[in-house]
């Protein structure tokens, strides 16, 4: 071995380079370590190495590509807990069906998030979280109410948290309403006053984009908002469908005139889906929209919309019902663990993360990639927050607004059959059917299918 | 001239030769002797069968007698008789899948046998351009139906699909109009997007048995004086007719099997006027998740495609 001779000038200097080290390692340790409880995780990586499978759709969504970024392979979350999270990429007209189907049957999946409506045919299938949530203390107060509803079971257990949550919001052209001089409508018939008024003034534009097609859903968003309004409901407390009262056809009828009488949208929206329907805004060729609050961001994309929109789309609260309320419908993502699964503890912990408002935040400020840009949040925290407000053009804190009174769909377990009898019929009002005669057999059929699944005699 | 009778044994050798030995015997193809050690050489790939075939269909066969609800439990319900059959003949949702199956059926047998025909009538002459064309034929039949469905539905979009401003701007009263948007029109896009498919193979099976018919007998016909239309009236379609018979069975089976394009292009709509059988019995089961009445409607339709298979399989035998 060789004897290094160091003069007592060099012994200092080692000593004091080993010693700055020494303290360079212990408080990247406490950094580390702070930034597990930050976010509420467990530090000390308990779950190293567990690799989970995450049932969603929808990677294109922005929030959804930055957090599976911040979750998968040598992401933030790996390095702070060990775990990896695998994001499954279903369509989502499949999405339905595939969880169903994985929960009744012995999932091989981890964590799910689901669509708010789907829920209670599985609910049964998922890991109640409440002890977890009141371990970590998690802020339920800071989640709208039309959230924690959707996200519980019958028997009043959380069996998820909120991931991503929407309220309907009014997209208009701010040229078009500004060149008109036209205010901004508050409510439905307001809307289609304005959609008239645009059309007549500016020919080739409709003034209202809407969706009547067939697709998993998707037309009686709006149809929700003015049916809650003038006062109806589609279910009434013991189940039965009640969407045929006379002020439910009083909205109905409103819904499908705006094609028939008012013709104040493109006749093909009898066709559209969601996708053909915001394209008529993006595209320029719809003056007003009523749709979610995450498409803001793609008016701000110049890959996604035609130059005369880009930058051009402003957004206010979504319309009410004249003398009656202004009641939308919010739409939630839940986050859940299923029972069988392996890693619940693991699952767990992933959830924490991705529901976190911080984390969140981080994601809904993040305008780096117009691609992934995407305003989602689900807390009041985080909507009112002004760093996301800034980012995001004070959409979040319109959409808080509009989430103190928002409610969610009926949480029964046979909505996705009553869900197509409602669809159908919506639509073959649009195109021409009845409307009183056609809410009274489709609320037959709704009977008929509640009967069979035992929710009365 | 009489030809060497090789398909038949001499009548010289015995019923079964003694195995040779040397290059002869290398040549010929061993078979066990055994009927055990033939039985369990089948024995894996009946396994296989009995397992991917034969244990699913008894076992939906056994559900359809079930009340079995998913969304109630993940464990099969008790036995209900014949309740799901009962109850299929008073539900209008599976009463309207079968008049639009049968619609739909109608639509795209009639139209794929009178394209097929035309097409295999252009190209029946074996000229180099005909023959480079057939080999194209076998082409669209190749497109999985979820592509021909997207491409279709595109296609047809009233803004700006390409068969859409095709067929406005022949048809001025059509432009703009919204295909998938009316019932009839709707069913009929389907169909066509499934004739694409399916006309060309027919073709090629309409030129196959083109070539067959003697040339003598159209030379006969032209010279006692028969028009192009009387020839084929009167010779080309009776002697084509069991294959159109062989083919159109072949197509009505498939046809009640329409799922792709309707779940793509309409998924059902406009209201539920293109919602087909197998359509039906898919929203059944994975939607509403009612397995013991989805079971028993897989059963009502193998049944009714059992019907239309006895009289293409008691064809091919007459035929053969």
């Amino acid at each position: 071995m060789v004897k290094v001779k160091m003069n007592t000038r060099q012994r200092a200097g080692a000593v004091l380079g080993l010693g700055l080290l020494g303290v360079m390692a212990l408080s990247t340790m406490q950094v580390q370590a702070q930034s597990a409880s930050y976010y509420g995780l467990k530090s000390g990586k308990p779950y190293n190495g567990t690799k989970l499978k995450f049932l969603i759709c929808c990677l294109t969504a922005g929030q959804f590509t930055q957090l599976a970024r911040m979750t998968g392979e040598n992401s933030e979350f790996q390095k702070l807990t060990g775990i990896t999270a695998q994001w499954e990429n279903t369509p989502y007209e499949g999405l339905q069906q595939k969880i169903l189907v994985e929960a009744t049957t012995g999932s091989t999946y981890d964590v799910v998030a689901w669509v708010d409506s789907w829920g209670e045919a599985f609910k049964n299938q998922m890991l109640p979280l409440d002890a977890r949530i009141k371990a970590d203390k998690i802020n339920m107060k800071d989640y709208p109410k039309s959230y924690i509803t959707a996200s519980t079971d019958a028997s009043g257990n959380v069996v998820g948290l909120p991931f991503r949550g929407h309220p309907l919001v009014l997209f208009y052209r701010k040229d078009v309403f500004n060149e008109l001089k036209l205010p901004i409508p508050t409510t439905w018939q307001g809307v289609i006053q304005t959609a008239k008024t645009i059309q007549a003034k500016k020919p080739g534009m409709a003034g209202l984009s809407t969706m009547y097609g067939v697709n998993a859903g998707q037309n009686l968003f709006s149809w929700t908002s003015m049916l809650w309004g003038a006062g109806g409901d589609i279910l009434d407390k013991s189940n039965h469908p009640v969407f045929n009262s006379d002020k439910a056809v009083q909205a109905t009828q409103t819904y499908v005139d705006m094609i028939r009488k008012d013709k104040i949208t493109n006749p093909a929206s009898t066709t559209f889906g969601e996708p053909e329907s915001s394209s008529e805004l993006l595209q320029g060729r719809a003056a007003m929209w009523v749709g979610w609050w995450w498409y803001w961001s793609r008016f701000a994309d110049p890959k996604a919309v035609a130059p005369a929109v880009l930058n051009n789309v402003g957004f206010a609260p979504a319309p009410g019902w004249k003398g009656g309320t202004t009641q939308n419908y919010a739409l939630i993502w839940p986050i859940g663990i299923f029972k069988n699964s392996k890693h619940a503890d693991a699952g767990w912990e992933f959830i924490k993360y991705v529901t976190n408002t911080e984390v969140q935040k981080r994601v809904a400020s993040n305008r780096t990639v117009p691609a992934e840009a995407d305003n989602t949040i689900v807390t009041f925290s985080g909507m009112n927050d002004p760093k996301v407000n800034a980012a995001n053009g004070g959409i979040p804190k319109v959409g808080a607004a509009a989430l103190r009174t928002a409610r969610t769909l009926p949480q029964v377990k046979t909505w996705a059959e009553i869900q197509s009898v409602l669809e159908v019929g919506i639509n073959q009002m649009a195109t021409g059917a009845e409307v009183k005669p056609t809410l009274d057999r489709m609320a037959r059929d709704v009977d008929a299918i509640q009967k069979r699944a035992g929710y009365y005699k | 001239m009489d030809l060497p009778q090789t398909s038949k044994l001499s009548p010289d050798l015995p019923a079964a030769a003694p195995l040779r030995s040397g290059p002869a015997a290398a040549r010929k193809p061993w078979k066990p002797q055994s009927t055990r050690l033939r039985w369990v050489m089948l024995g894996p790939a009946m396994l296989v069968i009995a397992a991917t075939v034969l244990y699913p269909l008894a076992s939906s066969f056994v559900t359809s007698f079930r009340d079995w609800r998913l969304t109630n439990s993940p464990l099969p319900g008790p036995f209900v008789g014949f309740a799901n059959y009962a109850r299929a003949f008073t539900d209008t949702a599976f009463i309207n899948s079968l008049g639009v199956s049968a619609l739909y059926m109608l639509l795209s047998v009639s139209l794929t046998l009178i394209i097929g025909l035309g097409i295999a009538m252009l190209l029946s002459k074996p000229t180099k351009l005909n023959v480079l064309t057939r080999t194209l034929l076998i082409f669209p039949f190749a497109v999985a139906p979820v592509l021909k469905g997207y491409s279709w539905k595109f296609m047809l979009n009233p803004e700006y699909g390409v068969y859409a401003k095709m067929i406005g701007d022949v048809f001025h009263p059509l432009r703009g109009y919204i295909w998938l948007g009316h019932e009839f029109s709707a069913l009929c896009a389907i169909a066509m997007s499934e004739v694409w498919g399916w006309a060309p193979l027919f073709a090629l099976m309409f030129i196959g048995a083109l070539g067959s018919i003697p040339g003598e007998t159209t030379e006969a016909a032209k010279v006692d004086g028969a028009t192009s239309f009387q020839i084929f009236r009167k010779i080309t379609l009776p002697l084509l007719a069991p294959v159109i018979y062989i083919v159109a069975l072949l197509k009505i089976i498939s046809a009640f099997k329409m799922f792709d394009q309707v779940s793509i292009m309409t998924g059902g709509g406009p209201g539920d006027s293109t919602q087909t059988l197998y359509f039906n019995v898919f929203q059944t089961a994975f939607r509403n998740l009612d397995m013991g009445y989805a079971s028993a409607l897989s059963y009502l339709l193998v049944a009714l495609m059992g019907v239309i298979a006895t009289f293409y399989v008691r064809t091919l035998l007459k035929g053969s």
